[in-house]
């Protein structure tokens, strides 16, 4: 087995803004035919209410508060599409407005053997500074915020815990967090922008930082 | 349980919540799971939940885009509550108990991919198509492939045309009863292009031209 190896993984889009949960339902996207209509119609819906609208499709799951909607599915399959559903939604949508967005990776590393788990905590966490003030000291998650490299304002944020699904395992969550600047009147362009250009580098860039901090060293 | 914040907890996701407690303003959290979980939309109950779980939304102050807080054992929990600093109008926040979802990803087999490609439809012929494939895996060079269109699912037919965006993913589907190899065919569903957008790929398309010099 190599030193680590990906084994469960899940890729999500996460908006701020102003929405109304009531129109993102599976039939409505089943009508605008951003997803299949069969797909809307086998759709298995959570919650409908006017705060909280929430369901799945056997690609996607979608979950909308008046403030936040997240588009996310755990297939890779999807990932390009889970991209596509979210522009087409803001495309119908454009006069949403859309604050903030997070394009964000989650990923879960099966590591070789204990040994090499201990290492990764033990790596970016030396237990010498937390040796005299707690007994067994280990890492329970670490956060690492980064400044973007690119036109847009955010950070992009890296945290590292044991998994909770794979033993011996990494957990590994990178929001690739924008700020929009989104000015009055228009929408959700600013969010369409941002996503258009900038999801093939988040995603290369997600798993860059995901199989560095899983290396081995 | 109108009235009373409600929150779900599971005793088996026992996560630290210093970091998260840390990060947040005017928390929500209750005293009494300050050292537990979060793992979902809301924080989870203490008393024993009943049937329908109704719970008060907690993702009224979230101003972080972040999917998880902490992976509390399941990877896509949606986002924890009240991480920073948007405070939202008083008229926002909302007040109605409604019921929560518990994870953010619909739970599937394994899909282990292979190669993957992003295709552009050139030729569609009676009962086939012929397509570009640009490989999103590796660095193999474009190449050109004939689909049945048996092979495109009934709904997506209308959407083969000339110019028409698919993905094909290939690989391996995990389930209790075995492994799969799986083809997959997706076609883009996109609504038309804005102005603006299509303004951004002219100014693209501009930038690649002067790149490699063709007039």
């Amino acid at each position: 087995m190599p030193f680590s190896q990906l084994e469960i993984e899940g890729h999500s889009i996460v908006l701020l803004g102003s929405f109304n949960p009531q129109i993102f339902q599976p039939s409505w996207f089943g009508n605008e035919g951003l997803i299949r209509k069969e797909e809307a119609q086998s759709a298995k819906i959570e919650v409908v209410h006017r705060e909280l609208v929430s369901f799945s499709t056997e690609s996607f799951r979608i979950e909308v508060f008046p403030e936040r909607v997240l588009f996310a599915t755990s297939q890779p399959q999807f990932y390009d599409p889970l991209r596509d559903l979210a522009l087409g939604t803001f495309r119908v949508l454009r006069h949403t407005p859309v604050e903030k967005m997070g394009i964000n990776r989650d990923l879960h590393y099966r590591m070789e053997s204990e040994e090499a788990w201990h290492s990764i905590g033990n790596r970016l966490a030396p237990k010498e500074p937390w040796a005299s003030l707690l007994q067994e000291p280990g890492l329970k998650g670490l956060s690492i915020q980064g400044a973007r490299a690119d036109i847009f304002k955010g950070a992009i944020i890296a945290r590292v815990e044991p998994s909770g699904r794979v033993k011996p395992g990494v957990f590994i969550t990178i929001n690739d967090h924008y700020d929009l600047d989104t000015e009055p009147g228009h929408g959700a362009d600013k969010m369409l922008e941002a996503l258009e250009i900038s999801w093939k580098t988040s995603l290369e860039r997600s798993l860059k930082i995901a199989e560095g901090i899983v290396a081995r060293q | 349980m109108s009235g009373v914040a409600v929150h779900k907890y599971d005793p088996a996701q026992a996560v630290d919540l210093s970091v998260s407690t840390n990060s947040m303003e005017n928390s929500r959290i209750p005293k009494s799971v300050t050292s537990k979980v979060f793992s979902g939309s809301v924080w989870h109950q203490t008393t024993p939940p009943n049937q329908f779980q109704h719970l008060q939304i907690q993702a009224a102050g979230s101003s972080n885009t972040m999917t998880t807080l902490s992976q509390s054992n399941d990877v896509g929990h949606s986002l924890w509550p009240k991480f920073n600093t948007m405070s939202l109008p008083e008229q926002l926040k909302p007040t109605s108990p409604v019921r929560v979802p518990r994870k953010t990803y619909a739970t599937e087999a394994r899909f282990l991919q292979l190669q993957k490609w992003e295709c552009t439809v050139l030729e569609v012929k009676e009962d086939a198509f012929t397509a570009r494939l640009i490989d999103q895996t590796g660095s193999n060079p474009d190449e050109e492939a004939e689909f049945s269109l048996d092979e495109v699912d009934t709904e997506d037919r209308d959407l083969v045309e000339a110019g028409a965006v698919f993905y094909w993913s290939i690989g391996y589907r995990d389930r209790p009863s075995g492994r799969e190899r799986i083809s997959t065919i997706r076609f883009r569903r996109l609504p038309v292009w804005t102005p603006k957008e299509l303004r951004i790929a002219a100014q693209e398309a501009a930038r690649v031209r002067e790149k490699i010099g063709w007039k």
